[in-house]
C-alpha cells in the first residue's frame, strides 16, 4: 500500500503554500451577496478605465487578428517605451502583467538555497512567488507604515539575490525619496538586484520621489518594475513591464515566457502612453477622492493611512474579513488586509464620487 | 501548518502474520530512538501489534500495508495505510456494543485494546485508501515549582518568540496569574509546550521589555492545515495590558496570514482578549477529566475574503444554520437533504478521534446506514464510560449523505453549537453532546 503518488512528488515548499484564491466575479458576487450593483474598490483600478486612445484601438481591434500570434517580445511597445523614456528598446521586458516579470526576475537570479529581501506588509507577490519557488522569502517589518532600509540591509547575506521595495508602498502609501533610495542602492553595493516596483508611480505628484528609471544606466543591479493596469486603466488586458541596464534585462530575459501578452494589449499599451490628459484627470479625482475621504473619516472618527497611490487604509473597531462580507451585503467590495497582515485593516481604492459616497454610507451602516 | 522537517521511518509488509516480530522491533526501536521511554515504546509497540494481527485476519494476501513511525517532538505517531476495499468498515465503529467486552476473543477486540494504549487514536478513510493513526506522547514531569511573583508592567516591549527557558517562565506566570479554564492543560507540563513548540506544532510569541521581564504571550497550534486553536493573550500589569494583549493578537495573526489557514478560534477565551478581532461564534461547555465544567464563548476570526457556497443541511438544522449564517454575514445557500425512499445502507461507520487529555472525542461520519441512532447511542454510553465527557460530532456540510445523521444526533441528545467555515471540504457544523453523563 502507498499514499497517493501525486502528494509525493510536491516538494516540501509546495506542500505548505496555499494557492491564492480570486474573488469570484462581480455578478455571482452579486447574487451571492445579494445586491444589485457593486463598487470595485479592492483592486486599485482606475474607476475611470483606459485612457480615451486606448479605448478607441480596443473598440476598433480587428477579431481576425485574434487568429495571429501576438509579437512576442512586444516589439512596437519596447520601441514606443525606448522612445518614451529615452532608452535603448531592448531594456525593456513586457510581461503578462508586473506579476509576471516579477516570476521572470525571480527565475533569472534564484537558485535553492538563496534568498530575496521585502517588507513583511507590502505587495504579497514577491514573498508568494519566492516561497513556491522554493526561495527563502526574508521579511523586514515596516517602521512608521514604511519600508526599512536598515532592517532589509540587516537581513542580507551572501545569499540574497534578489531585494523588492513597493515604491510607493501598497498598501501603506509611503515611499522612499531619491535620496534614501540612492543611499540604499549604494549600501547594497552591488550585492543583489534592487526592483523597484512602481506599479503606482504615475499617482505621485512629490517632487522628492524618484525616477528610478534615470538611475539604472548608473546601477547595474538596478531594476524597475512597471505597470498600465493602474493608472491606464489596462488591468484585464494583463500588461506590464521591466526595466533596466542592458546586461541584466538580457540575463533576465533568458527566463521569459514569449508570447505572453496578448496583441490587444500591446495595441492598447502603446497608445495609452501618450495620454497625458488621462494621467492628469485621473490625479485630480484620485485628489479629490483622498480629500473627501479624509474629511469623512474624520466625521465618524475612524483611523486612516493614506499617502502616495490611488488608495488608503482604513483601521476598523472589528475584524476586517466581516467588514468585508457586511459591506459586500451593500455592494461595496473593499479589500480586507488580514492577508497583509494588517489585521481589522480596510483597503480601498480612491475611486469615483458615487463609489467613495456608498463606501462611508455603508461603513456607517456596519459599524 | 509551520514547515518543519519531518523525520520518520517506513516499513512496507505482506499482511502476514508470521511477519508481527519484524513489525514489532521496527516500532519499538523507531519509537525509543523518537523520545519515549520504554514503557511508552512499550505500549505503542503492542498497540501496532494489535492493529497489524487485526488488518492480517482481514485482508488478502496479496496486499501489502505501509506502516510509518513519525518523530512528531512531543508524541510519536504510526500511521497505518491500507486499501479501504477489502475491509468492513463497520469494524472501525470502535466502540460499538459488541466490542466493549474485551475479554471477548473477537478480532475486533484488538482495535479497542490499542485505542487503549495510546493517546490518540484517528481513523481516516481516503478516495484510494484507509488510515489508522495512532499517537503516544512522551512522558513529562508536572510542574510544581512555588508560585512567581506578579510580573512589573512594562513600558518599553518588544513582541517575539520566545527562548525555551522564557517559554518555561511565561508558563509558570500563567498557571500563577490565570484560571485553569482558560489554559491549556499542556501548561500543567512545560517541557511539553517547549517541544511543542520546537517541533512546530505550536507557536509562541511572548512580551519581553530591555531587562528580559516577561510581560505576557499567547499560544496557538494548529487543528488541521485550516484552523487554528490559540490560547490566551495572557498579559500582567496594568494598563499596558491592553496594549500587549492586542499586539500579541496582531503578532499571531499576521504570522499565519499568508498561510493556509481558514480560521483562528479560541474555545476558552482569555479575559485579555481583545473582542475587536473576532466574533463571538458559539457556546461550549468543557468538562475536565475531574468534572469541573468551563462554559465558554468561542470567539473565532475568519482569516480570508469569503466569497460564498452552498451546503447541504438537514430541515432540522436550517434555523440553526440560517441564523448562524446571517448573524456572521456568511453568504450561503443553504440546500436541504430528502429521503424519498430510494434504498439506504443497513449500517452506519462512525470514526473517533479520540483526545484523552481533554477528555474530548470528535465523532467523524464515514458512512451513513439506517442503523445510526443506535449506533450513535452506543457511542455516547462507550465514551462517557471511558471517561471521555466531551463529545463531538463534527459534520461536513460538503456532503450531503453527512447529513442524514443528523436526526438521529438529536435524538440522541446532541445540540448544534459551532459552524466553522470551510473546515472541511464545505462548512463544518459541530454538535455536542448535552445529555446526561451516566457511566
Amino acid at each position: 500500500m502507498t499514499r497517493c503518488s501525486i502528494e509525493k512528488l510536491m516538494p516540501e515548499y509546495i506542500k505548505n503554500f496555499e494557492a491564492y484564491t480570486p474573488s469570484k466575479p462581480d455578478a455571482e458576487l452579486a447574487k451571492i451577496y445579494n445586491c444589485k450593483k457593486i463598487y470595485r474598490l479592492n483592486n486599485n483600478e482606475n474607476c475611470l478605465g483606459p485612457p480615451s486612445k486606448a479605448i478607441e484601438v480596443i473598440r476598433r481591434f480587428d477579431p481576425k487578428r485574434a487568429a495571429v500570434y501576438p509579437s512576442g517580445d512586444s516589439y512596437y511597445l519596447r520601441l514606443k517605451l525606448g522612445k518614451k523614456f529615452h532608452k535603448d528598446p531592448n531594456q525593456f521586458l513586457v510581461g503578462n502583467g508586473a506579476n509576471e516579470v516579477i516570476g521572470f526576475t525571480l527565475k533569472a537570479f534564484c537558485e535553492q538555497g538563496d534568498n530575496i529581501i521585502t517588507a513583511d506588509k507590502t505587495f504579497a507577490v514577491y514573498e508568494w512567488t519566492a516561497v513556491f519557488s522554493g526561495i527563502e522569502a526574508r521579511l523586514a517589518p515596516l517602521k512608521d507604515f514604511d519600508l526599512d532600509d536598515e532592517g532589509m540591509l540587516e537581513l542580507m547575506d551572501d545569499r540574497t539575490k534578489i531585494i523588492f521595495i513597493c515604491n510607493p508602498n501598497n498598501p501603506t502609501g509611503t515611499y522612499w525619496n531619491s535620496q534614501k533610495l540612492r543611499q540604499f542602492i549604494k549600501r547594497v553595493n552591488n550585492r543583489a538586484v534592487i526592483v523597484v516596483d512602481e506599479a503606482y508611480q504615475e499617482f505621485v505628484e512629490k517632487e522628492d520621489y524618484p525616477d528610478s528609471m534615470s538611475l539604472i544606466d548608473k546601477y547595474p543591479n538596478l531594476v524597475t518594475f512597471r505597470t498600465f493596469s493602474k493608472m491606464y486603466g489596462l488591468a484585464g488586458l494583463r500588461i506590464g513591464y521591466l526595466v533596466g541596464n542592458l546586461q541584466i534585462v538580457d540575463i533576465i530575459r533568458r527566463t521569459c515566457i514569449v508570447y505572453s501578452v496578448n496583441t490587444l494589449a500591446q495595441d492598447a499599451a502603446v497608445v495609452a502612453l501618450d495620454d497625458d490628459e488621462h494621467v492628469m484627470v485621473t490625479r485630480r479625482l484620485v485628489k479629490e477622492g483622498k480629500a473627501f475621504l479624509a474629511a469623512e473619516l474624520s466625521k465618524i472618527g475612524l483611523p486612516y493611512q493614506c499617502g502616495e497611490g490611488n488608495y488608503a487604509m482604513i483601521r476598523l473597531p472589528i475584524d476586517d474579513g466581516l467588514a468585508y462580507r457586511k459591506l459586500m451585503t451593500l455592494g461595496v467590495m473593499v479589500r480586507a488586509m488580514t492577508g497583509f497582515r494588517f489585521p481589522n485593516y480596510i483597503r480601498v481604492t480612491i475611486s469615483c464620487p458615487e463609489a467613495m459616497q456608498a463606501l462611508i454610507d455603508g461603513l456607517v451602516k456596519i459599524l | 501548518m509551520h514547515a518543519n522537517k519531518v523525520i520518520q521511518a517506513t516499513l512496507r509488509l505482506d499482511y502476514d502474520q508470521s511477519q508481527v516480530s519484524i513489525l514489532t522491533s521496527f516500532v519499538e526501536n523507531a519509537a525509543t530512538c523518537y523520545g519515549l521511554e520504554p514503557s511508552d515504546a512499550l505500549d505503542l509497540t503492542l498497540a501496532s501489534e494489535e492493529i497489524f494481527v487485526y488488518l492480517c485476519s482481514l485482508a488478502s494476501q496479496k496486499e501489502q500495508i505501509e506502516l510509518r513511525c513519525r518523530h512528531g517532538g512531543y508524541f510519536v505517531e504510526l500511521e497505518f495505510d491500507f486499501h479501504a476495499g477489502n475491509f468492513d468498515l463497520g469494524a472501525f465503529n470502535l466502540t460499538a456494543s459488541q466490542i466493549i467486552d474485551t475479554t471477548s476473543a473477537q478480532p475486533e477486540t484488538g482495535l479497542l485494546i490499542a485505542s487503549r494504549l495510546v493517546d490518540k487514536f484517528s481513523f481516516f478513510k481516503h478516495d484510494h485508501f484507509s488510515q489508522l493513526v495512532l499517537r503516544k506522547e512522551k512522558s513529562y514531569p508536572i510542574d510544581q515549582s512555588a508560585p512567581f511573583p506578579l510580573v512589573k508592567t512594562l513600558k518599553d516591549f518588544l513582541i517575539r518568540e520566545p527562548e525555551p527557558e522564557e517559554l518555561k517562565l511565561l508558563v509558570r506566570h500563567v498557571r500563577n496569574e490565570y484560571d485553569p479554564c482558560v489554559i491549556p492543560l499542556s501548561f500543567q507540563t512545560p517541557g511539553k509546550i517547549a517541544d511543542m513548540v520546537q517541533y512546530g506544532v505550536s507557536r509562541v510569541a511572548i512580551v519581553v521589555d530591555k531587562s528580559g521581564a516577561i510581560g505576557g504571550g499567547i499560544l496557538w497550534w494548529w487543528q488541521n492545515a485550516k484552523l487554528v486553536e490559540f490560547w490566551g493573550p495572557y498579559s500582567f500589569g496594568e494598563p499596558e495590558s491592553r496594549v500587549i494583549s492586542s499586539g500579541l493578537v496582531e503578532y499571531m495573526i499576521s504570522s499565519i496570514a499568508r498561510t493556509t489557514v481558514v480560521g483562528l478560534i479560541t474555545i476558552s477565551p482569555s479575559p485579555k482578549l481583545p473582542l475587536e478581532y473576532f466574533e463571538p461564534f458559539g457556546n461550549l461547555n468543557m468538562i475536565a477529566p475531574d468534572r469541573d465544567i468551563c462554559r465558554s464563548t468561542c470567539y473565532y476570526r475568519h482569516m480570508q475574503e469569503d466569497s460564498g457556497s452552498s451546503v447541504w443541511a438537514h430541515q432540522l438544522v436550517k434555523d440553526f444554520l440560517t441564523t448562524e449564517y446571517e448573524q456572521h454575514v456568511f453568504a450561503r445557500q443553504i440546500r436541504i437533504v430528502t429521503n424519498e425512499g430510494e434504498n439506504v445502507s443497513l449500517t452506519s461507520v462512525i470514526a473517533t478521534d479520540i483526545d484523552k487529555g481533554r477528555a474530548k472525542a470528535t465523532l467523524k461520519p464515514i458512512w451513513w446506514g439506517k442503523d445510526d441512532s443506535k449506533l450513535i447511542q452506543t457511542y455516547i454510553k462507550a465514551l462517557l464510560k471511558e471517561g471521555l465527557f466531551n463529545i463531538f460530532f463534527e459534520m461536513d456540510l460538503g456532503h450531503s449523505w453527512q447529513c442524514y445523521f443528523t436526526p438521529a444526533l438529536l435524538e440522541s441528545h446532541f445540540e448544534p453549537c459551532l459552524v466553522l467555515p470551510y473546515g472541511g471540504t464545505g462548512d463544518i457544523l459541530m454538535f455536542q453532546y448535552a445529555g446526561e453523563i451516566i457511566i
